[in-house]
C-alpha cells in the first residue's frame, strides 16, 4: 500500500521529497554494487581499454606507439580477415541447423513415452556436461586417419581408403561439426523438451478428432508451439557457433594450412603468438561489433514477429 | 521457515568451506614460490637456512626427468642453495614468461631459448651473468665459442647457455637393409648429395618397401625440416642488418618444391600429424628428428636405428638449431642473483652429463670432451653435426616472425597458397612486422 | 509411428552417443602404444589394467587441477548467486528511477563475449597482479548478467502481499531480501546455480590464458598440456581425459533431474 501510495501520487510526489528520492535511489544502487564493482573493472574497463589498445602497435611488455586507425585498415585489407570470418560463419550454417534439427529429433522420440526413458536421456544430454577439452581429446583421436573407430567403422562399411578427417580439408569442418553436435545437442533436446511439455495435450487431441495425421499435428500444433523456444536457440546457437575456439585448437590447431581457423582463434595467434596485441584488439573491436549486429538483426526479427 | 533455515545455513556453511579450502589450494597471490607455509624463504644472509630460488622451465615428459635429476643433485649437494622448479605447459611458455618479466613478479631463474631472449635484453628485464658468474667462480670459457656468441650483445653476456639442440639424420636398419641400401658398418647407401640423388634413393625404398613412409617429415611443425634445409642450400630468415625479410628467393623455392615433390609421389606423407611416432614404430626409413629424441630412439638396441649428421643434399652442412639457455630477471634481489648463479654454474658443469644423456649436446665443452660423454650412443656424430649450426637471427621480432612463417608454411604445403605466392605473402608480413 | 520401431532406434541413437565414452575408457585401461581400432581391439579384455591412470595421476598435477576446478566452481556459482540475487532484488523491488539506467548497462553484458576482450582483460589482470591467481578466473565470471536477469523475473512473481506485509512490519531492505525474497526464489537459485557452475567447470579459453604454473590450472585448461608435454602418448591423453570426465559424469548421474531442469529453466526464460 506503501508502495501504491507513492506511484499514485506521481510526480508531484516526487518533485516535493527530492532529497528523499536521492536516498531511496542510493538504497537501491547499493544492491547493486556488488555486481557492479567487477562487471566495471573486468568487463566495462576491459571493452574501452581494448578500443584504446587497437589504435595502437603494443606488445607484450607494453605500449610502443600510437598509430590511430592503421590497425584497422591493416586488418580489413588482409584477406586472412574476411577468410577466418567467412569461416566462422561457414560453421554457423555447418553446426546451428544440424544441431538444432538434432535436438529436435531427439526430444521429439523422448517425448514418446519411451522404455529407459531417463536412462536415454541422460545418454544424450552427458556429452554436454564435459568440457571442452575432453570432447576435443576424445574425437581427436576418434577421427584419427589410421588408427581411429571412426575410419575402422566406416571400412566395415565398404569405405576403400581412409578418409583423413582432420588433415583433408574438405572434410575437416565435418569432423569439427560432428563433434561440436554430439558435445552440445543435449542442450538443445533439453530446451525443445521443455517447450514441448508446455504445448497443452488437448490442442492435439482435437487435431486428432479432427483427422489430422502425424506429420499435420507436427507441423500445425508441434512447431508453431515451440516457436518461442526455437527463437532463441537459434538466435543462442548463431552466437555459440561464432565463437569457436576450443575444438579447433585441439583438433586441428587451425588447420590443414589455415582451413579451420575462426575469428577468435585469429585474435588469439595474434595477440598470443605474435605478440601484436593492437592488432588484436582492432580485431575484438570488429568482432565485438559483428556480434552486437546480429543481435540486433535477431532482436528485430522477433519484435516484428511478436508485434 | 524450516526450510528457510536450512537452507541459509547449508548457504553459508558451503561459502564458509569453499573460502577455507581456497586458502589452502596453492593459488595464492604470488606465483613465485609455491606452498611451504612453514619454512619461511629467507632473504638475510644464509645463516644456516639455504635461500630458495625458483626456476622457471617447460621440460616435459622424458626431458622433464633429467631436469628433475639435475635439481635434485644440486639441492642435495650443498647447503647454501634450494632450487624450486616449476614446470610450465611449453605453448604459451614465452607469453607467461614475457608477462612474468614484465610484471616484476616471475622466477628466480628461468629456461630461455637462444632465440627468445633479445626482446628481452633490449628492455632490460634480463641481466647480464658474466660479473655474477666470476663471483661464484664459474668459468664461462667453458662454454662453446659459438654458444656464448649467441647470448652476447655489446660484449657481455646475457645467459648461460645449456646446450645445442638441432637435429639429426635417424635411419632405421631395418628397412634399409630390406631394400638393399645398407652398408657393411650400419650405415645407410645414400647416393648422390643432391636433391635430385636423394629422392631417387627415397624412391628406391618406396619401390622396394612399399608400406612405409620413405622419408617422414615433421609436417605439423614445418618450420624446422623447412628451415633445415634451406639452411643447408645458403639461405637467411633475415637480411644481414636484420631490416628486411630475406625469404623470398629461389632457395627457398628449390627446398619448397622439393618436399612438395616428395609429398605428391608419397615418399612422405602429408596427413601424417605424427611423425616421430611414426618413425619410432618403424613406419618410416628416415626422420630429420631432433637430438633430444635420443634417448627414446637410440637407447633401445632392438629398434636398430642410427644416427648421422643431415646429408648435405642441397649443398652445404648448416642446418637449423636453437639452444636452451639461463636467463636471470632484473627484478631478482642481489642475494638471489647470486644464488641462481651457483645454480648455473651447477646445470652447466654437473648438470650437462646428465642434460647430454637427454639427447643434446651440452653446451659446456669439458663435458662434451669427456669420455663419459663421448661413450653415450652415436654422440659423435652428433658433436660432428653440432659443428655446423646456424641460429636464428637475434630480432627482437622473432616470437611473430617464425609464428607468420609457420603459418605460412603450412598453408603452401596444404595447398592453400602456392610456394611463390607464400613465399611472397611471408617476405610481405615480416617486412610489415620489422617496420613497426 | 511404430512404438516398437522407435524405442529401437532410441536405444540405437543413445549406444552411438555413449559409443565415444566408452571408447575413451577401453583406450585408457589399454597398455601405452595399443590402440583400439578393429573389432578384435574392441573385446580383446586381457590387456586392461589401470597402469596409465596410476602413471597420470602420479606423474601430473591432475588431481590437484580437478580440485582447483572444483573450489572455482564453488565459489563463482555461491558468489554469483548472491551478487545476482542482491541486484535482482533491486531491480524487482526496489523503486528508484535510475533503474532503467542501470538495467541497460547490465544488460549490455551480455553482447560482448569474453573472447572479444582478452587482451585487454589480459593487461588489467596483469595490472591487479591477479595473473595465475584463482581470483583471475573467478572474478571475470561474476559479470555475466544472465543470473541477475532470471531471478529478476523469478522475483517479479513474488506475490506483493508478502512485500506489502513485510514493509508495513517496518522492515528494511536487507531483511526483506534475506527472509523473503532468497528462500522464494530458491528454486530459481538452484537452477542458476547449477548453471553457473556447469559454465565455470568448463570454461578454457580464459584459464587457459591466465594460469601461468602448472598447478594452479583448473582441469579443462590443464588437459591440453597433456598433448604438449606428452606427445608420444596417446593412450596417455585418453586416460588423463576420463579422468577429468569420471567425477563430472558421476556427479551428473546422481544429481541429473536437477541438472536438467536448472539448464531448461535458464535456456526457457531467457
Amino acid at each position: 500500500m506503501e508502495t501504491k501510495l507513492r506511484e499514485g501520487k506521481g510526480s508531484a510526489a516526487l518533485r516535493r521529497s527530492e532529497p528523499l528520492r536521492l536516498r531511496t535511489e542510493l538504497k537501491a544502487i547499493l544492491y547493486l554494487i556488488p555486481f557492479l564493482v567487477p562487471f566495471a573493472v573486468f568487463y566495462l574497463w576491459p571493452v574501452l581499454r581494448g578500443a584504446w589498445m587497437s589504435l595502437h602497435v603494443w606488445g607484450i611488455q607494453g605500449m610502443e606507439k600510437y598509430v590511430a586507425f592503421a590497425n584497422y585498415k591493416k586488418l580489413l585489407t588482409n584477406s586472412d580477415f574476411y577468410t577466418y570470418l567467412w569461416h566462422s560463419f561457414y560453421f554457423v550454417l555447418l553446426c546451428a541447423p544440424t544441431v538444432i534439427i538434432l535436438g529436435l529429433a531427439l526430444a521429439l522420440i523422448i517425448n514418446q513415452n519411451i522404455w529407459l526413458r531417463t536412462l536415454i536421456r541422460s545418454a544424450f544430454f552427458l556429452p554436454y556436461v564435459l568440457s571442452v577439452s575432453v570432447i576435443s581429446f576424445i574425437w581427436l583421436r576418434l577421427f584419427d586417419a589410421k588408427n581411429g573407430p571412426v575410419n575402422a567403422f566406416l571400412h566395415l562399411f565398404g569405405l576403400p581408403a581412409d578418409i583423413h578427417w582432420l588433415t583433408d580439408h574438405r572434410f575437416v569442418w565435418w569432423a569439427i561439426t560432428i563433434a561440436t553436435d554430439w558435445w552440445t545437442v543435449g542442450f538443445v533436446m533439453v530446451l525443445f523438451l521443455a517447450g514441448l511439455q508446455e504445448i497443452p495435450a488437448d490442442h492435439y487431441e482435437a487435431a486428432k478428432i479432427d483427422g489430422a495425421n502425424a506429420w499435420e499435428r507436427f507441423w500445425h500444433i508441434t512447431l508453431p508451439g515451440l516457436s518461442r523456444v526455437m527463437k532463441i536457440q537459434i538466435f543462442y546457437q548463431i552466437i555459440a557457433c561464432l565463437k569457436l575456439f576450443g575444438q579447433v585448437q585441439i583438433m586441428t590447431g587451425g588447420g590443414p594450412g589455415d582451413s579451420t581457423n575462426t575469428m577468435i582463434r585469429y585474435i588469439y595467434v595474434t595477440g598470443f603468438k605474435k605478440d601484436m596485441f593492437g592488432l588484436a584488439s582492432a580485431q575484438s573491436m570488429v568482432f565485438c561489433v559483428i556480434m552486437l549486429l546480429i543481435a540486433v538483426i535477431q532482436f528485430k526479427i522477433t519484435d516484428r514477429s511478436n508485434g | 521457515m524450516k526450510m528457510k533455515k536450512k537452507f541459509t545455513g547449508l548457504l553459508t556453511a558451503g561459502l564458509t568451506l569453499a573460502l577455507v579450502m581456497s586458502g589452502c589450494s596453492s593459488g595464492t597471490k604470488d606465483g613465485g614460490t609455491a606452498d611451504s607455509s612453514e619454512e619461511k624463504p629467507k632473504t638475510e644472509s644464509a645463516s644456516g637456512s639455504p635461500v630458495e630460488i625458483t626456476f622457471w622451465n617447460m621440460f616435459g615428459g622424458g626431458e622433464g626427468d633429467f631436469v628433475d635429476q639435475i635439481i635434485k643433485g644440486f639441492n642435495d649437494s650443498q647447503k647454501e642453495v634450494t632450487v624450486k622448479q616449476l614446470r610450465l605447459e611449453s605453448n604459451e611458455y614465452y607469453a607467461k614468461l614475457s608477462t612474468a618479466l614484465s610484471s616484476s613478479k616471475g622466477p628466480d631463474v628461468a629456461v630461455a631459448h637462444v632465440d627468445r631472449i633479445s626482446p628481452f635484453v633490449k628492455a632490460k628485464q634480463i641481466i647480464p651473468v658474466d660479473e655474477l658468474a666470476s663471483k661464484v667462480g664459474f668459468d664461462l670459457k667453458q662454454i662453446t665459442d659459438s654458444n656464448l656468441e649467441s647470448v652476447t650483445y655489446d660484449g657481455q653476456p646475457y645467459a648461460v647457455p645449456l646446450d645445442t639442440h638441432f637435429h639429426m639424420f635417424y635411419y632405421n636398419k631395418d628397412i634399409l637393409k630390406k631394400a638393399d641400401l645398407l652398408n657393411e658398418d650400419g650405415t645407410p647407401k645414400l647416393g648422390e648429395m643432391t636433391p635430385e640423388g636423394f629422392e631417387k634413393t627415397l624412391a628406391d625404398i618406396h619401390a622396394k618397401v612399399p608400406d612405409v613412409q620413405a622419408l617422414a617429415v615433421n609436417t605439423p611443425y614445418f618450420q624446422e625440416p623447412f628451415l633445415n634445409l634451406y639452411y643447408e642450400a645458403g639461405g637467411d630468415i633475415l637480411n644481414p642488418d636484420m631490416t628486411k625479410a630475406a625469404i623470398n628467393n629461389d632457395k627457398a623455392l628449390k627446398v619448397l618444391n622439393f618436399y612438395m615433390d616428395l609429398y605428391k609421389n608419397g615418399y612422405s606423407d602429408l596427413n601424417d600429424k605424427n611423425p616421430w611416432d611414426t618413425f619410432l614404430n618403424g613406419k618410416a626409413a628416415f626422420w630429420f628428428g631432433g637430438v633430444w629424441e635420443a634417448g627414446l630412439l637410440l637407447g633401445d638396441q632392438s629398434k636398430n636405428i642410427g644416427a648421422m649428421p643431415l646429408p648435405p643434399i642441397f649443398g652445404s652442412q648448416t642446418h637449423w638449431a636453437s639452444s636452451h639457455t639461463l636467463v636471470i630477471p632484473s627484478y631478482v634481489s642481489p642475494e638471489k642473483q647470486e644464488a641462481a648463479a651457483k645454480f648455473m654454474k651447477y646445470f652447466s658443469e654437473v648438470g650437462g652429463k646428465t642434460w647430454g644423456q637427454a639427447g643434446h649436446v651440452p653446451a659446456n665443452s669439458k663435458v662434451t670432451e669427456s669420455e663419459e660423454y663421448k661413450n653415450l650412443p652415436y654422440r659423435i656424430e652428433f658433436i660432428e653435426a653440432q659443428k655446423t649450426v646456424k641460429f636464428a637471427p637475434p630480432t627482437d621480432k622473432y616470437t611473430t616472425i617464425i609464428t607468420t612463417i609457420s603459418e605460412s608454411l603450412q598453408n603452401i604445403i596444404f595447398g592453400s597458397e602456392t610456394p611463390e605466392d607464400g613465399l611472397a605473402n611471408m617476405e610481405k608480413q615480416i617486412n610489415e612486422v620489422l617496420d613497426n | 509411428m511404430n512404438k516398437v520401431l522407435l524405442n529401437i532406434i532410441a536405444v540405437v541413437l543413445a549406444l552411438l552417443f555413449i559409443f565415444p565414452l566408452v571408447w575413451m575408457l577401453l583406450v585408457s585401461l589399454k597398455p601405452d602404444g595399443v590402440s583400439v581400432y578393429s573389432l578384435a581391439d574392441w573385446v580383446n579384455w586381457s590387456d586392461l589394467n589401470v597402469d596409465n591412470y596410476v602413471k597420470v595421476v602420479r606423474d601430473s598435477p591432475i588431481l590437484r587441477w580437478t580440485w582447483n576446478s572444483l573450489v572455482i566452481g564453488v565459489l563463482t556459482t555461491v558468489i554469483s548467486i548472491l551478487v545476482s540475487s542482491l541486484a535482482a532484488f533491486s531491480f524487482s523491488k526496489l523503486p528508484f528511477r535510475t533503474r532503467g539506467i542501470f538495467y541497460l548497462v547490465i544488460v549490455s553484458g551480455l553482447l560482448i563475449p569474453t573472447e572479444a576482450i582478452l587482451i585487454p582483460l589480459y593487461e588489467t589482470s596483469l595490472h591487479l597482479k591477479l595473473i595465475d591467481n584463482m581470483w583471475a578466473i573467478i572474478l571475470p565470471g561474476l559479470t555475466n548478467p544472465i543470473g541477475i536477469l532470471l531471478l529478476k523475473q523469478f522475483m517479479d512473481g513474488v506475490p506483493k502481499d508478502y512485500i506489502e506485509a513485510a514493509q508495513i512490519d517496518g522492515s528494511r531492505n536487507f531483511r526483506l531480501w534475506w527472509s523473503i525474497c532468497l528462500p522464494l526464489t530458491r528454486s530459481a537459485m538452484v537452477s542458476v546455480g547449477i548453471f553457473f557452475f556447469i559454465l565455470s567447470w568448463n570454461n578454457f579459453l580464459w584459464p587457459y590464458l591466465s594460469i601461468t604454473s602448472e598447478e594452479n590450472m583448473i582441469l579443462s585448461a590443464g588437459l591440453p598440456t597433456f598433448l604438449s608435454n606428452n606427445t608420444m602418448s596417446l593412450n596417455l591423453i585418453m586416460t588423463a581425459s576420463a579422468i577429468a570426465a569420471i567425477p563430472t559424469i558421476i556427479v551428473f548421474i546422481l544429481l541429473q533431474r536437477h541438472i536438467v531442469q536448472g539448464v531448461s529453466m535458464s535456456g526457457v526464460k531467457g
